[in-house]
């Protein structure tokens, strides 16, 4: 759940985003191509970059369904919430565009049940163009893949074999308000929570330093460990050299944990449950820090791995499960290019 | 997706908390305690039926293994990572599955032995078999349990003169017990009675002289089902508490230790190989086909009292709570888990219908740990999303 104090009015207004460029509307797929490279929106954020990326697999082929995500990526983030009531009209208007742009297909709006009453003006305008969905467990299944086979009955799907197109609410937050302005964005929401403050939203700069970004929101940093996008899959950010990147959800401030040591695995199974894309972390664990003899899983199931970090947050051993299957994941991924490419990346 | 407060109040507590999604422990040290926790209740149970004896037995198996422990941490280095809690544990199993006849001298022994083996095996979570578990069958081999002689056992100090507690609400003595001294009865072993009545009545289930067999058995060597459940009844320390047991069951499925399917595979599997299964060993060496499936000869009521009295008297809900609470036990990848409980159901089904002389379930599963990783690696678990890529 969200905090329930946060309202609308704690949310400051957007700062006026840079020079409007003069391209048009787009109407077709290379257009919109087009548009979100170069004109609406920075080529940097992840989630354009992975829409851009969708376009580019599909092609020309029939979008059979297109999903507008109210989750969010990073589990400790209300982002849905907080886009809907930003600028409701502005989602509509981007949702519109894509639906228009992919030929009107079947659009569904998922969204998390908690956040119903703060989506409440969204889902009433969206309701005419799109398919409601209300899940009670938001996390982690906004990432794509796994949305996808939720919206189709837990089948296993290719999202592009079965031109499945995703978007989540801040892009089309961005690229309605880049529609509405004609400008391109140069900041994003950002929720920021901190020991003793009331949680909050600021618009940062992207670029901007973060530590600049806590000062700007009323916050001296100090002697804290700052760590971005939440306690199970974010990273720890240096705060006298770290930039405001644009996949940057959250931002929270926390005194120095006492470190707990990682011990040897107990096999309780507990990050195999919990695991949303079925691989054996333990056992990939195993293989890659133990060197087993027996090769309790195969390596290339690292591939699946979603890193939402729900197994190295769930582990009572402390073990390093998800960075250990990330760097056997980029491990596979330099040798497949080495092997395609004959060089080094 | 988190409980944030918002109140200024909060200023103490870290404003990112635990996911509401996620019940469950998040430290070693919780979920052994979770554990240890649970296995209490029907270590209490134990004292309470068979008294003080119950009580020494389990004080001088966990003490022994803690201060053995101890010493090898001040002996070696690599003991250091032995956490005290899984020993703790271990030593709780040990003295659960003892019988409550075992001398306490050497349920101390057992626990030394035991910490040594933890330790010699490589730590908890590098073995597949629990070693708590291990010294204790072969406690029981040790020890054995007199079929016939004085079994029960209770304790003056703690409920008094035996004799007299007849008209304690849940203990109703069977009548026909000889009282021997103040703190024992003889009664004989519900395990040793099941057996020798289904050996006589193997051959010929539907005769008469099979429906004789029964009537005895259940109606005056037995005792009565409420006796049953309530543990009041010769077994082992910690196995005969149903009702303790059933408790710290819902307790580790509440914290989400004892996976509740896992459970009911077991239990499931269990009925399966008594439904369909040879009444005794006798009639399976000799006429193996026709001997399965013997219980479906006996009348109905014979039938279900006698699964009934199968399951309460034998260590079916202990192993099934606790044993596979307990982590190192099961498999990883759920299809071998299913594997696994289908092949130790059966097997603890088989072991109790033939009357081996140690815990059935806890036997089938011991025996069935040391294969856990080999099921892992011929039954892997495979992506859904992996086969996308």
């Amino acid at each position: 759940m969200g905090p329930p104090g946060w309202k609308l009015s704690a949310i400051p207004p957007a700062p006026a985003d840079n020079a409007p460029p003069s391209l048009e509307r787009p109407t077709n797929r290379l257009e919109m191509l087009a548009y979100l490279n170069n004109i609406a929106l920075q080529p940097t954020h992840p989630q354009i970059r992975a829409l851009v990326a969708q376009i580019n697999a599909i092609g020309d082929r029939q979008v059979s369904k297109l999903i507008i995500s109210g989750l969010s990526l990073v589990p400790e983030s209300r982002i849905g919430a907080i886009c809907a009531q930003l600028d409701a009209e502005a989602i509509v208007a981007a949702i519109e565009l894509i639906a228009q742009v992919f030929s009107s297909p079947p659009t569904l709006l998922v969204f998390d049940r908690s956040d119903r009453r703060d989506l409440r003006s969204l889902l009433r305008m969206a309701r005419k163009r799109c398919r409601l969905l209300g899940l009670v467990t938001r996390y982690p299944a906004a990432h794509p893949a796994v949305l996808a086979r939720i919206t189709s009955g837990c089948r296993a799907v290719d999202p592009v074999d079965e031109g499945i197109v995703s978007v989540d609410l801040l892009s089309c937050l961005l690229l309605g308000r880049a529609l509405q302005n004609r400008a391109r964005s140069s900041h994003r929401p950002v929720q920021i929570f901190t020991t003793g403050h009331v949680p909050r939203v600021i618009w940062a700069a992207i670029g901007a330093p973060v530590h600049d970004i806590f000062l700007q929101a009323g916050i001296d940093p100090g002697a804290m460990q700052c760590i971005a996008n939440g306690m199970l899959a974010g990273r720890e950010l240096n705060l006298s050299t770290a930039l405001m990147q644009w996949d940057i959800e959250t931002l929270a401030l926390r005194p120095f944990p006492k470190l707990e040591v990682a011990v040897d695995c107990i096999r309780c199974g507990w990050c195999v449950q919990s695991c949303p894309t079925a691989i054996n972390p333990a056992a990939l664990y195993a293989s890659q820090r133990l060197h087993e003899g027996v090769a309790l899983a195969d390596r290339r199931d690292s591939l699946a791995c979603i890193d939402c970090g729900l197994c190295s947050y769930i582990c009572p051993s402390r073990l390093p499960l998800s960075a250990s299957i990330a760097e056997m994941r980029n491990q596979i991924e330099f040798n497949l290019v080495s092997a395609a490419g004959g060089s080094s990346i | 997706m988190t409980s944030i407060s918002t109140t200024e109040s909060a200023s103490s507590a870290n404003m990112v908390h635990r996911p509401p999604f996620l019940n469950w422990p998040v430290a070693r040290r919780e979920f052994y305690q979770s554990i240890m926790i649970a296995l209490s209740l029907p270590l209490l149970w134990g004292i309470g039926i068979f008294g003080v004896r119950a009580l020494l037995i389990i004080f001088s198996t966990v003490l022994a293994a803690v201060l053995t422990q101890v010493v090898l941490r001040r002996v070696t280095r690599r003991c250091a990572w032995m956490p005290f809690n899984h020993t703790i544990i271990s030593a709780m199993m040990l003295a659960a599955l003892s019988p409550e006849s075992c001398p306490i001298w050497l349920s101390a022994a057992a626990g030394v032995v035991m910490t040594g083996l933890i330790f010699l095996a490589g730590l908890p979570g590098r073995h597949r078999v629990h070693a708590g578990l291990l010294v204790a069958l072969l406690l029981s081999l040790a020890v054995g349990q007199s079929q016939s002689g004085p079994i029960l056992i209770r304790d003056t100090l703690l409920v008094g003169h035996l004799t007299r507690t007849v008209t304690l609400g849940h203990y109703r003595w069977p009548r026909h017990t000889t009282v021997r001294g103040n703190d024992a009865v003889t009664l004989p072993m519900p395990d040793y009675v099941l057996s020798r009545t289904l050996r006589r009545v193997s051959d010929r289930p539907a005769s008469q002289k099979a429906h004789n067999e029964l009537n005895n058995a259940f109606g005056a060597l037995l005792p009565p089902p409420p006796a049953l459940f309530l543990g009041a009844m010769p077994g082992r320390v910690g196995v005969v508490g149903v009702l303790g047991i059933l408790i710290g069951g819902l307790m580790l499925g509440y914290r989400n230790i004892l996976n509740p399917a896992a459970w009911g595979m077991f239990i499931f599997f269990v009925l399966l190989g008594l439904l369909f299964g040879p009444l005794s060993a006798h009639a399976l060496h000799h006429e193996f086909w026709q001997s399965l499936g013997g219980i479906w000869y006996l009348p109905p009521e014979r039938a279900i009292y006698l699964l009934y009295v199968e399951l309460f008297t034998g260590d079916f809900l202990f192993a099934s709570v606790f044993l596979l609470a307990m982590p190192g036990t099961l498999p990883l990848n759920p299809r071998a888990r299913w594997v696994f409980l289908l092949a130790a159901g059966l097997l603890a089904a088989l072991f109790s219908r033939i009357a081996l002389p140690l815990p059935p379930a806890t036997t089938a599963i011991l025996m069935m740990m040391p294969l856990a990783p080999w099921l892992d690696s011929i039954l892997p678990r495979r992506s859904w999303l992996g086969d996308q890529r």
